[in-house]
Parts: structure tokens; sequence; C-alpha cells
């Protein structure tokens, strides 16, 4: 830590604690409820809802949203500003997240790269990468998909199989394999991923971080439905595939380093912040006040259920508050992400499980346009919470061996 | 926007956890079910000397003049060491209950007791009235009795004080031997009226937040006390020719309770914050903590007890000291289930 940020960090201890927002942290707030209010897509403006993001008339719809979020500088408020940001702090960020969800925003279409991809290239990027494709991945103009599993590789990472090997002109690297599950990949136009570099290497240490355009020759991708019937997944083949060196983030073989600094990112504060979960169990709330008037004997079989899924998702947006505290103290955020992934992907499930509980027999009912929407499409969603950025499971056994310390094996 | 801490409040956490290190061990903790009253009064006087006692006793009446947020710090560690003595009636119900009253018709009263209080001479409690009771704690029964020194009785009627030789005390011994129950009468000319029906609303309803903020303090103390006994013995106990930390089962049901502790912490603390500053979302916050600590403990109870085996179900080990607290408070002033129906109560009251 460097004596400015020692010095800070010390002052912070001596404040006291308070839960209340700054006076500038307040006007932020105003300024982005007002932007949002009016510009998020809405059926009253005639503008929204947006189409499914996994169609691709919802894909460019929503990238569309983005870009407009951008040219205001909403769409990655904590970025420097050079990148298209406002430097805002993790507080103000935590603010905006709430500010969002609740005037109703749209899921962020580009949410792999500013979330996950950004987050690494600002730490292990260089100058020219930054440059490169921060801007474009914060417009919008490039959509990014994650390529890290593969048929033989989930919860085991390291075990992948896709490769890279050093091609012609030296420098460049051909890649070769097979990457699945990849969300938004049928659409996206860039994919980051690991590849093997090194086959001799421990299986940790042999895996280098690359940047793929989905264009490039010798890539195919075939989309996968996912649970709600829309294409949300993609396999994507890589045959031959050429790669210049400009386009590997980190060092060679250090893949591993930098593939775990972005699954902090997706499983702690960053890819779900408490404001969406916090602005589903307000909806939740108003569907219980709803219910209770035309059938006032389920609210009372559901009311112990709603209770329960709301304060989970406050006790999810105390205790970010509290991590985001230490981070401003002086702490990095270690396996305790794991925790935090831990408490959004069940309040979320609680959340759309009390909601489903409410709606009884009518929850199974599609929208108009014949896909799960609303609450029914939320709970599937919710579903998948568990599974990705690391199963419930996993996180279990990194809570317990490395914030219990509890023996490995 | 800062949810922690600052360095004054953990540095007098940190020393009043030494002190639990050394005043308050577990064999301490044995012994307090045992003797007379279920607590030792020479321990009381020395959190007194300590500052622990006084924390929201105003300044001008010997106390330090804190509020709820160093109190819901000092609480923490209490239930972690699960310090037998009173410091939830006495310093989370009766404190700011009398801090209420010091400038009703009993002000006189309320500051003599507070400033008793602080200097450790003062043990007091506090009952509710049965017809109020129901609604507010599920118990109509008194803790602490016989060993209080005055017992505040509050319901809708309002808050009398009334020294404890002038009840009439049926007493009810419970699972923890710590915990002196007691069915409470007295006779009303023996006395004070602290606050009148008016002002007892109020104070009541205020009442039931500091109990249950103050309960749920105690319950993440516990709570972690329990994860870190089991965490423990999962690192030393060997079966089948390793640790039994190393299985997995055993792994994933402490990261459970690990998570519901880390849930719990921050909710106490906003709830604490809230009272400190009498924020408009007090009530609901200390619902909201209570909902959280008190399945914290009893998940961490049920947890704890099954990592240890048989060995933790016996009154040998000390581990039963911590799961029976844990119950205890659990519902105490209010079951888990009585306070989401709380928060749901308010959250539908504040879309009306
Ligand atoms: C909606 C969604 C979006 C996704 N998006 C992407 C994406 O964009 N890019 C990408 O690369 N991947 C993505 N994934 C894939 C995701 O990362 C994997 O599903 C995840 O890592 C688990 O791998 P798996 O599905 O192969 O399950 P497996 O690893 O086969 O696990 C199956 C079951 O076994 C359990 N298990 C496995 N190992 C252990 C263990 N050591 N201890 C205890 N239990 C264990 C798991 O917890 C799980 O319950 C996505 C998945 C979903 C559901």
């Amino acid at each position: 830590m460097d004596i400015v940020a020692e010095n800070l960090a010390v002052c912070q201890i001596c404040s006291p604690m308070d839960f209340r927002l700054t006076p500038e942290q307040e006007s932020f707030r105003a300024e982005a409820r007002s932007w949002l209010r009016a510009n998020v897509p809405s059926a009253e403006r005639g503008t929204g809802p947006l189409p499914s993001l996994d169609t691709p008339e919802g894909f460019e719809a929503h990238r569309a949203w983005e870009r407009r979020m951008f040219e205001e500088r909403w769409s990655v408020v904590s970025w420097p500003r050079s990148y298209g940001g406002r430097g805002a702090g993790l507080v103000e960020w935590l603010v905006f997240e709430e500010e969002y969800w609740d005037a109703g925003g749209p899921a962020r279409v580009g949410q792999n790269g500013i979330f996950l991809l950004g987050p690494a290239m600002m730490a292990f990027g260089t100058e020219e990468q930054r440059n490169r494709f921060l801007p474009a991945m914060a417009s919008g103009e490039e959509i990014w998909c994650q390529g890290w599993s593969e048929p033989g590789a989930g919860s085991d990472l390291a075990s992948i199989r896709s490769v890279a090997r050093p091609g012609d002109p030296e420098g460049t690297w051909v890649l070769n394999g097979l990457k699945t599950w990849c969300s938004r990949g049928a659409f996206a136009d860039w994919l980051f991923g690991l590849f093997r570099t090194d086959p001799s290497a421990e299986r940790h240490r042999g895996l280098t971080y690359f940047l793929v355009p989905l264009d490039a020759p010798g890539i195919t991708v075939r989309p996968i439905a996912q649970l709600d019937g829309e294409p949300g997944f993609a396999e994507v083949f890589f045959d031959e595939v050429e790669v210049p060196a400009s386009q590997v983030l980190g060092s060679v073989g250090r893949g591993w380093e930098v593939a775990m600094a972005t699954a902090g990112s997706e499983r702690g504060l960053s890819l779900r912040s408490p404001g969406r979960f916090l602005a589903a169990a307000r909806r939740l709330v108003a569907l219980y006040e709803q219910v209770a008037l035309c059938d006032p004997a389920r609210a009372e079989r559901c009311a112990d259920a709603v209770a329960r899924a709301w304060i989970e998702a406050e006790a999810y947006r105390l205790a970010t508050f509290a991590t985001a505290a230490r981070v401003l103290d002086g702490a990095t955020v270690g396996p305790e992400a794991s925790l935090s992934k831990l408490a959004w992907s069940g309040a979320d499930l609680a959340v759309h499980e009390a909601a489903i509980g409410l709606l009884g027999s009518s929850a199974e009912l599609l929208g108009s346009d014949g896909t799960p929407d609303g609450w029914l499409g939320g709970f599937l969603f919710a579903l998948a919470g568990p599974i990705y950025a690391g199963t419930n499971e996993i996180q279990r056994n990194v809570v317990a061996e490395r914030v219990l310390g509890l023996p490995r094996g | 926007m800062r949810a922690a801490f600052d360095r004054d409040q953990e540095d007098f956490a940190g020393q009043f956890r030494s002190f639990c290190e050394k005043e308050c061990p577990p064999s301490a903790v044995r012994a307090a079910w045992t003797s007379e009253v279920g607590f030792s009064r020479e321990r009381w006087g020395k959190l007194a000397e300590l500052g622990v006692l006084g924390i929201g006793v105003p300044e001008e009446l010997g106390g330090i003049g804190r509020g709820e947020v160093e109190l819901a710090a000092l609480l923490e560690v209490a239930g972690w060491a699960a310090v037998p003595e009173p410091v939830l009636e006495t310093m989370a119900m009766a404190v700011p209950l009398l801090r209420e009253c010091a400038s009703g018709p009993g002000a006189r009263v309320a500051r003599e007791w507070l400033a008793l209080i602080a200097a450790g001479e003062a043990v007091v409690t506090v009952g509710p009235e049965p017809a109020w009771a129901s609604g507010a704690t599920g118990s109509q029964l008194t803790t602490v009795l016989p060993g209080a020194d005055m017992v505040l009785v509050a319901g809708s009627n309002g808050v009398v004080a009334v020294p404890s030789e002038a009840c009439g005390i049926v007493a009810r011994r419970a699972l923890d031997g710590t915990r002196r129950l007691a069915e409470v009468t007295f006779d009303p000319a023996a006395a004070t009226v602290l606050a009148g029906p008016d002002e007892a609303l109020a104070s009541l309803g205020k009442l039931a937040d500091q109990a249950a903020c103050g309960s749920a303090a105690l319950l993440v103390g516990l709570s972690s006390r329990l994860l870190g006994m089991a965490v423990e013995h999962a690192g030393e106990r060997r079966q089948f020719g390793r640790q039994i930390g190393s299985f997995q089962a055993v792994k994933h049901k402490l990261s459970d309770v690990a998570l519901r502790i880390e849930l719990a912490r921050p909710a106490v603390w906003y709830a604490a914050w809230q009272l400190a500053n009498q924020g408009a979302e007090a009530s609901q916050a200390a619902s909201v903590a209570k909902a959280l600590a008190a399945e914290a403990a009893t998940a961490a109870a049920s947890a704890s007890l099954q990592v240890h085996g048989a060995i933790g179900y016996t009154a040998e080990h000390d581990l039963h000291l911590w799961m029976k607290r844990s119950w205890a408070l659990a519902s105490w002033w209010g079951d888990a289930a009585h306070h989401r129906s709380r928060v749901l109560q308010s959250l539908i009251a504040r879309t009306e």
C-alpha cells in the first residue's frame, strides 16, 4: 500500500460507524436516479421492456442501451474517466447499482466484459490493451463472453484441455479446442478464455489467458438453449485459430492468476451487487400485498417465506457495506468472496421461490411472447445462481478451507 | 457510509475480550451454574471497573455515555465468552429504559439507579407485565431473580421500579443453569412509577427493540464461539485415519454456519446504529438482526453438536454451556419467526 492509501485507511479506521451517505454520495444518488428514471427503457415511454437478450433483436436492443448509458458515463461509473467511467468509489458504485435495479434497468448484456474482464484488464493488461479494449467494452461496441468451461472441465477448471501452441511468426499463437456454456456467446463479439500453453507444466501453471474475436477464422459458434428455451449459452469450437501476442492478457503461463482475479469479481462484489436482489425483494413484498387482497389464505401461508427472503436480501446489502468498509480500510477481499457468492445466490433463490409460492398454479404461465418472463423467468435464472461463478459446493469448500482453516482433502 | 467499528470501539471490545479470557473462562461459566444466583457479584464489580457496565450510562452519572453501537460490540464479546452476568437485562434493557425515564416522573430514582449500575453496585432486571408479555417476549417470566436488586416492570400501564425484596418471587430453573427465571408479583405501594401509561407505549416499543438487538448481538458472539469450538474439534479429532474436518460433509455444515454469522453480524451493527440514532428503521432493523442471529445461533448449536459427536452430548464438555444459552436467547424477547413477521408488517406499513 502506498503512503497516501495508508493514510486514507488510517483516517477511515478513526471514523465512527455511520450508515448514512455523505452529502456528495446523496447527490450522486439523486443524479443517477433522475437520469435512470428518465432513460431506462419502460413501457410507459414506449421504449421497453427490451426483448430477451438471448434473441438477435434483443441482444442488439440491449447493446443500444449500453451505448446510451455510456454516452452519459453511466455504464461503468467506477472506472477511470479515461475509459469512459466517472472514477466513482466503491460506495457510489453500490448506490448506482441500487438505483439501476430499482429503476427497473435491463440485464447488462456487457456484464462479462465490464464486471469481470474489465477489472482483470486494469490489473494485468498493458496500457495498449486497456486503451484498445476498455472503452469499446464500456460502450457495448464489443460484447465479451467468458470461455472457461469445457465439456471435461467444470468445477475442476484447471483440468482444461483446449490448447494454444506457438505460431508463425514468432509471438503469435494457434488455438485449438472447445469451450462451452459461454453465456451470451451466441451473439457476442469477443471471448476471453484460458488455454493450455505448456502441457508439461503443473496443471495450474501451464495456462494462458487469451482474448479472441469470435469472427476469427477457425471459430465455430453453436448456440445452446437454456432452461427458458432461449440460446443463452454457446459452445465455441477452435480449429487452428491464429491469435497475435497482443491478445494475451498477463504473462504466458500465468493465466490461472489472472483468471482467479476475474473469479473473485464474479463471486464477490462486482458481478452481483445487492441492489439487484433488494429491488427483487421489494417487488416480492408488493406481490405479497396484491395476493393478500385476492387470496389472503395463500398470502398467509407464504408470509414467512416472503419475510425470510426480504431479510436475506437486506442482510446481503448490509454485509456488502461491511465488506466495502474493510476494502476502504485497506484490506483485500480474498476467499471471503465465496461467502458473498453463497449469500447472493441464496437470497435470489429465496426471493424467487417465495414469489412462485405466492403465484401458486399461475406461476407456470408463459408471457405474451411465449417465453417465461417476470417471476418465472427470474426463478429459472435464480436456479442457475448456485451453479455458475463456481458452484456453491465449491464455494463451501473454499470457505471451509480458506476462511475457517479446516484441513484440505 | 462506514459499516465498521472505529478504532476506539475495536480497542474497547478487544480489552473486554482479554478480560473475559482471564476472568470468565469456561470454568467460571460452569461455576456460575451452581452458584446461588447464577452469576458472580465479584465479576460484576470488575465489569463496572472496566467501564463495561457503564457504557450506556451518561457521563454525569459515572458512566461512559456511549450508545448502542458500542454496546453491540461489547455484547458480542459477552456472548462469545458466555458471560453469566445479566448484561442483556441490565446493560441492554434496564439502562436504555432508565435513560428514557430519566426526565419523567421517576427521574430521581432512574438517575440514582443508573449511577448504581455504572458503579457495579446494582443489578437491575426488566420484567414484562404478563398481559403485555406474551406478544412481545413469548414469556411471562423475568430473568435474574432472585439475584437482582431491582426489577423494572414494563407494561402498557407504565413502567415501574420495584426493589426485589418487595417482590413475591416464584423461582423457575431453566436448562441453562445461569438463567434464573421467576414469576413476579409485587405490591403496587412498593413501586415507583417511572413512566405513566402515556409515555409507556413508546418506551415499551423501544424496550422490545433494545432486547431484540441486544440478544442478537449476544447470539452472534455465542454462534462464533460455537463455530470456533467445532472448527477446533474438527481439526483435532481423527477417524478413518484423517482429521474429521477434512470430510466434506463436515466442511459444508460449518461453512453454512459461517455464512449465517457473517450475515447476522452487520445486521446487528445496523440495528444498533439505527437505535443509537433513533432512526426510522430502528424497529425493523432490530427484528432483522434478531431473526438472523437467532437462526445463526440455533444452526451453530446443532452443527457444533453434530461435529463434536458424543463428547458434545455430555455435560462434562463445555459445548453445552454455549448451546443452552443460544437456545434460550434465540426465543427470548421474540423468536426468529416472530421477528420475521414484524419485519413483514413494517414493510407493508411502509408501502401504504
Ligand atoms: C447460467 C450459467 C451460465 C454460465 N456461464 C458460463 C460462461 O459464461 N462461461 C463459462 O466458462 N462457464 C459458464 N458456466 C459454466 C459454469 O462455470 C459451470 O457450470 C460450473 O463451473 C460447474 O461446472 P459443471 O457444470 O461442469 O459441473 P460439475 O463440475 O460437473 O459439477 C456437478 C456437480 O458436482 C458438484 N461437485 C463438483 N466437484 C465437487 C467438489 N470438489 N466438491 C463437491 N461437489 C462437487 C458440483 O458442485 C455440482 O453440484 C455457466 C453456467 C451456468 C449454469
